[in-house]
Formats: structure tokens, C-alpha cells, sequence
């Protein structure tokens, strides 16, 4: 193994083909034994890779009725935040209201102890 | 019109039916290409429990963002793109769970729970080249996956790594040397 055969196989993992190692490697590659016997390691590899694209896994039965159970019609959607805009602004006025009457309940228990404080 | 041009023709008209809305299209949407999310969500993980929560949220996302989806590309190009990113939020999800012993979630072995079908169906389509794969490092099986299997260019992998085009060059040469490593290690005597 010369000097070149080293170069072509640290290179050869970086490249799709031979003929992307330029001229001289590619020509090199192209006579020694032990680099065409590399080259065709790594074309069976990539060969076997590009493969795999075609080869598809079965997706557990469970997957489509769980995506389909948390998608919902985008009017939904909207409609969803407009109702939970709505819930919290019910809750704010219905906060308000219960402090006014509190408030409102709480001065006319203090007047009349005050007037029935003056009666006596 | 071949077999594929009808797919790639009736795709078409879901997606048009699934941006205005219309979920049942969406979801003829997603029985067609599950398979094909799922697969890539467990080539990006290695994991299936994983890649099943993977490709759920991958078509949720796809949902939300459908008005957005202009056609430029294929739907399931689009698909891809969505599974990536979303296999790379779920693993920072789970680094970050384990660092914190607190989220540390007890998983059954996946070898213990694989039903015979799952079991068989696993050894037939992998073999000793998806064993390979599944061994490599993370951050050197995804470059490869990307790269070799769905034959994205160097300046995507690094777009949607977040890493320069040169790193994605430096992982896809150490991925394959290791991978060719891997399954010719009977041939090793020829490096010394």
C-alpha cells in the first residue's frame, strides 16, 4: 500500500464517487486493486443506504387515531379562544361584582351598628 | 397519469381540502404518509416508543401550520422537514429530563415489550446495516440518515443542525467510515 492508496481511503468516506477525488487519486483508484476493492465498499454502501428510503416501517396502529384525536377544525380552534377569552372575562366581572356587593354589605352593617350606637 | 402521479395528484387536493380546514382530508393526509413519518422519526431516534411520540407530534404541528404550507415542495418533503425538527425538540426534551434525576421516567426494555410481528418485521427490513446505523452516535447516524437516505444537501443538514456545512461534512465522512467499518470488519487486515 503507496502513499496514494492512503490518501484515497482517508478521502473516500468524504466523497459520493471516485471521480470527486480529482484526476490523479481517481486515476490511481482506478488501477490498484486494493483501492477499487474500498470504492466498491463504499458504493455498496451508499447503494444500501439510498435503499433504505424505500423501505418503510409499519407504523403502530395506535398513531392515526391519536393525531386525529388531537387535531380539531381550525374554526374550533378559534372558536376555543374566543370562549376562553369570554370564560375570563366572565370571571373578572363576576370577581368585581362579589367585592361591590361585599364592599356595599359591609357599609350598611356598619351604619346601622353606628346608628344603633347613637339610639343608645 | 402513472400510479405515483395519481398519489402525488390526490396529496395535492387533500392538502388544498386540509388548509381550508377540513380535518377528514388531514387525516387521509396522515394514514397515507405514516408510515413514512414514522420510519424517518425512528431513523432520527433510534428509538420506536420515542419515534411514535415523534411522528404524533410531527402531524399535530403539520395541523396547526397547514394555511401556511405554500406547495413549493412535496407534501411529504414538507413532512420531512416538520419530523426533523420535531425528533430534535424531543431530544433535547430528553437530555434535559435526564440531567434532571427528578423527570427520570422508568421505560420497559424495548427488546421485552416487541410483540412477535413487531419482532419479526424489525430483524427483516434492518439487518446488519440498520444495527450499524443504530450503533453510530447521534449527532453521526442523523448526518448519514439525512444525507445517504433522503438525499438532503449539506447546507440543509447544517441549516437545520445549527451547525456549519464543514461539520456536516466532517460527520457524514466519520459516520460512513464508521458504518463501512462495521460491516467489513473481515477486511481490516487490509488497513495495516
Amino acid at each position: 500500500m503507496n502513499a496514494k492508496c492512503t490518501v484515497v481511503r482517508m478521502r473516500l468516506p468524504g466523497v459520493d464517487s471516485v471521480a470527486e477525488l480529482g484526476d490523479r487519486l481517481a486515476g490511481h483508484a482506478e488501477t490498484c486493486l486494493r483501492c477499487q476493492a474500498e470504492a466498491a465498499r463504499y458504493r455498496t454502501l451508499h447503494r444500501r443506504l439510498g435503499s433504505l428510503s424505500g423501505e418503510l416501517l409499519n407504523a403502530p396502529a395506535t398513531l392515526v387515531p391519536t393525531v386525529v384525536a388531537r387535531i380539531e377544525p381550525v374554526e374550533a380552534q378559534v372558536s376555543d379562544e374566543r370562549r376562553a377569552g369570554f370564560r375570563r372575562a366572565a370571571v373578572a366581572v363576576s370577581a368585581a361584582a362579589g367585592a361591590a356587593v361585599a364592599a356595599t354589605a359591609g357599609t350598611i352593617i356598619v351604619v346601622g351598628l353606628r346608628r344603633s350606637h347613637h339610639a343608645a | 397519469m402513472t400510479q405515483r402521479e395519481v398519489r402525488h395528484h390526490e396529496s395535492e387536493e387533500l392538502v388544498n381540502l386540509a388548509s381550508l380546514g377540513n380535518q377528514a382530508a388531514f387525516a387521509e393526509l396522515v394514514r397515507i404518509h405514516q408510515h413514512e413519518v414514522y420510519t424517518l422519526a425512528v431513523r432520527m431516534v433510534a428509538d420506536r416508543e420515542l419515534a411514535h411520540d415523534v411522528a404524533q407530534e410531527a402531524f399535530v404541528r403539520a395541523w396547526r401550520s397547514i394555511d401556511r404550507f405554500r406547495g413549493d415542495a412535496k407534501f411529504s418533503t414538507w413532512m420531512h422537514r416538520i419530523t426533523v425538527n420535531t425528533a430534535f425538540t424531543h431530544r433535547d426534551r430528553r437530555r434535559r429530563a435526564a440531567a434532571d434525576p427528578l423527570d427520570v421516567v422508568y421505560r420497559e426494555p424495548e427488546s421485552e415489550s416487541l410483540s412477535p410481528e413487531r419482532g419479526g418485521e424489525s430483524a427483516a427490513i434492518r439487518g446488519p446495516l440498520g444495527d450499524a446505523l443504530d450503533a453510530l452516535p447521534e449527532s453521526l447516524r442523523v448526518v448519514v440518515v439525512l444525507k445517504d437516505v433522503y438525499e438532503w444537501s449539506h447546507s440543509e443538514i447544517a441549516e437545520h443542525l445549527g451547525i456549519t456545512v464543514t461539520a456536516a461534512k466532517v460527520r457524514l465522512h466519520r459516520g460512513r467510515k464508521s458504518l463501512r467499518l462495521s460491516l467489513w470488519r473481515h477486511h481490516l487486515e487490509d488497513e495495516v
